[in-house]
């Protein structure tokens, strides 16, 4: 797969990690549990939603189709 | 406290003139002053771009978004800002791409170069101008309420307005950007320092992590969870806050310019992975510390818990170095924003000699109208001001059609961007909805643009491929 490609289908894994974090469903009211560790729903999905929007970041550098080609500087 | 605060205040200021001074020199060019002729390396390019991003929102709005709302301010901010860094990785790129082939010298007259119109720079700075100023006269005036509540008898609220400004305008109006930038280099690593030193002293004082979650569930359970006990972070509110905010390196000149100066394309995005890392660190103990407060200080008003927590709950050292770190985050924003500004004004005018001075000028001129606007914010102000993020977001759509695509976007563009800006303003005075069918104006409008920003390359496309063909 090139890296065209590979980049596109990061961006769409970034957007369906948005869809999920900001559906009603994710975030509907009062919602407790599951409980991880003794952190309550939101907050262990917002620090996995942070861990898994930094890994696509570092993903996104390797493969971003930039490298393929020379720089042109500012 | 004051002791330490006699010590460690000079200091700070001292560090800056030290600085602004090393940053200046005699036949510094205009470009050199405005852009620092630098090519950023990582570790200077990520923290300058941290101080410029974490604002006295940072240190005194976070915790007291999670005392009041609750664990969903970490998705309000710190999931939004994860957005944000991947904005950055892409957006670099073709930013950077533009600039190689038009030259920079401020988004606005890049905006002119792509659109081909001087309309589309006029219509960035009236944005910039609208949404920006109340927002670094409401940091302005944060701090100097602060100051002035630990502080009563010493100045009142407009001295210490004025010697913050007068503060910020030396050492930029001295150095340029190069000063701003190692000014912000120190300023972030004093930002994160003081928020992990109290946020211990808050965790130790709670009994650690798991104690902490017990006491918050015991005296108000809704902060556990969304939307909060106020109702505000429902999902709607989430994810407008999250385009806003992901569209800040498109759009605010100050974030705009250090992708533009970073050595490489490599180094930018290595530094957006930095930016993600470093907004964890500093919107993590944010939380301990708004939890300590809906422990211990629930009922009081923002400035009392602020003052309670920051420094009479704290070593005298620690609350000392609490208010230079309040300082350091409010000024590392404001100058970035009001340089920034004065570099896009600079942007209007033809080339010419008297632009330098004019530019010069003109931040003065800002960092007062920054400085009036906070003595005299009204609620209305203050309500431009939370809304300022939002706003600036409504010109993304118009930058990115400029930026994503190699040809000129349809002129109309800058038109309908200008429609939305005031339809947002017109909102946020009550004068129309602020939800149309139940769904959010302010991203209701961003969306809408982004379909505009589309056609309105494509337009272009089709205008130039029916014209005849030169022989």
């Amino acid at each position: 797969m090139n890296r065209n490609r590979l980049w596109l289908l990061c961006c769409t894994a970034v957007l369906a990690l948005i869809a999920i974090i900001y559906n009603p469903w994710t975030l509907s009211p009062n919602k407790l549990d599951p409980k991880l560790f003794g952190l309550p729903f939101n907050l262990w999905f917002g620090f996995l939603a942070m861990g898994l929007l930094i890994l696509l970041t570092i993903i996104g550098t390797w493969i971003h189709p930039v490298h393929e080609d020379k720089e042109e500087q500012p | 406290m004051i002791a330490w605060l006699m010590v460690l205040g000079p200091i700070y200021v001292i560090v800056l003139g030290t600085l602004a001074w090393r940053s200046r020199r005699a036949d510094q060019s205009e470009m050199e002053f405005l852009l620092g002729n630098a090519k950023l390396g990582l570790m200077v390019g990520l923290l300058t771009t941290a101080a410029s991003l974490f604002s006295t929102f940072t240190l005194q709005g976070m915790p007291d978004f999670f005392r009041q709302h609750g664990v969903a301010s970490w998705i309000f901010l710190a999931v939004a800002d994860g957005v944000m860094i991947f904005v950055i990785v892409g957006f670099a790129f073709y930013l950077r791409r533009r600039v190689a082939e038009k030259g920079f010298s401020g988004v606005g007259p890049l905006l002119n170069a792509c659109y081909e119109t001087p309309w589309a720079g006029r219509m960035y700075f009236l944005g910039i101008f609208i949404f920006l100023i109340p927002y670094v006269s409401i940091q302005i005036k944060g701090i100097t309420i602060f100051l002035t509540a630990v502080f009563p008898e010493f100045m009142p609220t407009w001295a210490w307005g004025l010697a913050i400004v007068g503060l910020m305008l030396l050492y930029s109006e001295t150095g340029g950007l190069k000063a701003i930038i190692f000014a912000d280099v120190i300023q972030a690593v004093l930002l994160l320092g003081v928020v992990w030193i109290i946020a211990s002293v808050c965790l130790d004082k709670m009994g650690g992590m798991a104690s902490m979650f017990q006491q918050v569930e015991r005296e108000n359970v809704a902060l556990l969870s969304s939307p909060g006990p106020k109702g505000l972070l429902g999902p709607q509110f989430l994810f407008a806050s999250m385009l806003a905010i992901a569209f800040v390196p498109i759009t605010q000149p100050h974030i705009t310019t250090r992708l533009v100066i970073m050595k490489s394309i490599k180094e930018t995005h290595r530094m957006a992975i930095g930016i993600g890392i470093f907004a964890v660190l500093v919107i993590l103990p944010t939380l301990f510390i708004g939890f300590y407060g809906a422990i211990n200080y629930a009922d009081l008003s923002t400035a009392e818990f602020l003052s309670q927590v920051l420094l009479f709950d704290q070593l005298p050292w620690v609350a000392a170095l609490g208010v230079i770190g309040l300082l350091a985050a409010a000024i590392s924003t404001s100058d970035s924003q009001l340089f920034a500004m004065g570099t896009e004004f600079r942007g209007l005018f033809e080339a010419g000699r008297s632009r330098m001075a004019l530019t010069r000028i003109a931040i003065v001129a800002f960092a007062v109208c920054a400085l009036i606007f906070s003595q005299i914010a009204s609620d209305e102000l203050a309500l431009l001001a939370l809304s300022g993020f939002s706003g600036t977001a409504i010109l993304g759509p118009m930058i990115l059609a400029a930026i994503l695509r190699n040809r000129p976007p349809a002129t109309w563009m800058i038109i309908v961007t200008g429609i939305g800006l005031l339809s947002f303003l017109a909102s946020q005075f009550g004068l129309i909805p602020k939800a149309v069918l139940g769904m959010n104006l302010n991203w209701l409008i961003v969306v809408l643009l982004g379909l505009c920003a589309f056609f309105a390359s494509r337009k272009r496309l089709a205008a130039r491929n029916d014209s005849p063909v030169p022989n």
